[in-house]
């Protein structure tokens, strides 16, 4: 089994609303797969199909390597936290748990000290959810989702409504479970940047069609900073580049290349160029955060 | 499934509405017996007050029948529990309790933690459909103790228990019908994702606002078939609910259990039907 999880043509529509299209995900047991999209792009949606929420229109997924209701026997092995947690406002914390142990048959002893432990609620006692701040509820919804120990955890903008330090905890927690007891999460978020430092693996969705699929190695290149070179004759600029020994490059297009190394050598590069006949148009350092990168993906700000 | 119904049994203990139902039970039984005990006295002081004319018209909105011999004769335990049982109060608070209960997990959003992980989604029903049947064997236990309680206190040694095989009967139709009447309101709460809905929908049933819709739909098929006797209230909850009593035939006692269970399960079945199709919001 290659992947935990892929769709295949995954498609929810809604009347002649398409609001996820044709989406193939590849997720690999042991990953973090953050899903990036702004809201209403469709990645609630997505999560919902996959968790057994929502029925896909067309396309099916394929679970643990099973797919059809084959795979649908599996859905016990997946924890879900879909938008706001759903949580009986007059109970406590360990009775909103209780239940769903009750409702999953786990009868060990600690369970729900545990999870509340992991998720930092131990000291709320019998204090009802009612009470809770946004953000004490949110971790209860990430409790509640890691009930009966699942193999894979749909997060549903779980960080929503945390203040930076409760943001940091959740991200620490989250990564400490996914190295300690190799669960696979899929994270969705707008927030990029807090995305970026868990994440393993991304998948950005717009308007209901999934544009890429990374690594994080593969997204760390494309955000890293280099040098920007316009010229007017990029083969032969390659040619001085290698002469120079710069060998982490990268042709854009007819005029641009991408350099990746040496990046403050920018006068010696020019100098090279302008020695070899290479008219230079334009260079200049540059830093892509993957706000930008993503903003360009979708069609800039204006989409956001 | 058995899970499922274990967690619904503990949301069932640990819930408020479980308790709030169950002490207004308890004060609908004692208002109930001692408004009985009013219309008594009000006999006794001017016995023109129980004679009834005969009527063929049905009366809308909550109320007891009493009996003449009740003013200076004994009261027998199994006539009080049936005479406010049949009032339709206890239907009402099931009707209440049947709304809040079953739309709850649908309400504050909890079913989106175990709906995804249960691919035999229709258990769900199931197991709300089991807890509802123990809340409402209990509210009946606790009104009919309560009835009789209340009686003893107001009537002493004249309020004695008679046979008690037609109570049990008639408490066994009866839970069946109120049970009938909780499924086809979780029906509703489960198809409109409305309490409100459901709960005002239930109420006006238990107080009668259904009649006129039977007597339209009698007179339709009086129209269509003149030598067919058929009344339509007759297979409905309220109007068994209104209609069984201790003195009622084993006939009509088996026609409200039949329509007790068939109003069950094809509630039940319905409901399970929309929770499979329909996605979680």
């Amino acid at each position: 089994m290659e992947y935990l999880l892929t769709t295949n043509r995954l498609t929810k529509q809604y009347g002649r609303h398409k609001a996820v299209n044709a989406v193939n995900i590849h997720i690999r047991q042991g990953d973090i797969y953050g899903l990036i999209g702004r809201n209403g792009a469709g990645k609630t949606t997505i999560l919902k199909m996959i968790s057994g929420l929502a029925a896909p229109t067309e396309g099916d997924f394929s679970l643990f390597g099973k797919t059809g209701k084959e795979a649908y026997e599996y859905m016990s092995r997946i924890g879900t936290l879909i938008e706001s947690p759903g949580v009986y406002p007059n109970m406590s914390a360990a009775e909103n748990l209780k239940l769903k142990c009750l409702a999953m048959g786990v009868r060990k002893k600690d369970t729900i000290k545990e999870l509340l432990k992991t998720v930092g609620l131990e000291n709320v006692g019998k204090k009802k959810v009612k009470n809770f701040s946004l953000g004490m509820k949110q971790r209860l919804g990430i409790a509640l989702a890691l009930v009966a120990d699942p193999d894979l955890v749909v997060l549903d903008e779980p960080i929503n409504g945390l203040d930076p330090q409760g943001i940091a905890e959740v991200r620490e927690t989250l990564q400490k479970l996914n190295k300690e007891k190799n669960i696979t999460f899929i994270i969705s978020s707008h927030i990029l940047e807090e995305l970026s430092k868990m994440a393993t693996n991304y998948g950005i969705i717009h308007d209901g069609v999934l544009l890429q699929e990374m690594t994080r190695e593969e997204l760390l290149a494309k955000c890293s900073e280099r040098i920007e070179l316009k010229t007017d004759d990029t083969r032969k600029a390659c040619t001085v580049l290698e002469g120079m020994g710069i060998n982490q490059y990268k042709v854009v297009d007819a005029s641009t290349i991408q350099i990746f190394e040496r990046l403050n050598d920018g006068g010696d590069i020019t100098m090279a160029l302008a020695e070899n006949g290479v008219k230079t148009m334009g260079i200049t350092v540059k830093n892509e955060a993957l706000e930008d990168y993503y903003l360009n993906l979708t069609g800039g700000a204006e989409n956001v | 499934m058995f899970n499922l119904i274990k967690m619904d049994t503990h949301r069932l203990v640990h819930s408020t509405s479980t308790w709030i139902t169950l002490l207004f039970t308890v004060v609908l039984a004692v208002f109930s017996v001692v408004m009985t005990n009013v219309y008594i006295q009000m006999a006794k002081e001017d016995p023109s007050s129980l004679a009834v004319e005969p009527t063929e018209e049905i009366q809308l909105g909550i109320y007891v029948d009493a009996n003449p011999e009740w003013v200076t004769g004994n009261i027998e335990i199994g006539d009080i529990i049936s005479t406010e049982m049949k009032s339709g109060v206890l239907a009402i608070i099931v009707v209440v309790f049947a709304a809040i209960f079953s739309n709850a997990e649908q309400k504050n959003g909890y079913i989106k933690n175990i709906a995804g992980q249960f691919p035999r989604r229709g258990n769900l029903i199931i197991s709300k459909f089991a807890a509802i049947a123990i809340q409402i064997f209990w509210m009946m236990i606790v009104f009919s103790l309560i009835t009789v309680i209340t009686g003893f206190a107001l009537w002493g040694s004249r309020f004695y228990l008679g046979s008690f095989m037609p109570i049990l009967k008639f408490l066994g139709t009866q839970y069946l019908l109120h049970l009938g009447f909780a499924a086809l309101i979780m029906f509703f709460s489960i198809f409109t994702r409305s309490t409100a809905f459901s709960m005002t929908a239930g109420i006006l049933i238990c107080t009668g606002f259904a009649i006129p819709i039977y007597s339209i739909i009698n007179k339709l098929i009086a129209d269509i078939k003149p030598s067919w006797d058929f009344n339509v209230g007759n297979y409905m909850l309220d109007r068994n609910i209104t209609q069984i009593s201790l003195a009622v035939t084993s006939d009509i006692m088996v026609r409200g259990v039949v329509v007790g269970i068939v109003f069950s399960v094809i509630s039940v079945l319905f409901a399970m039907l929309i929770i499979k199709k329909r996605d979680i919001r």
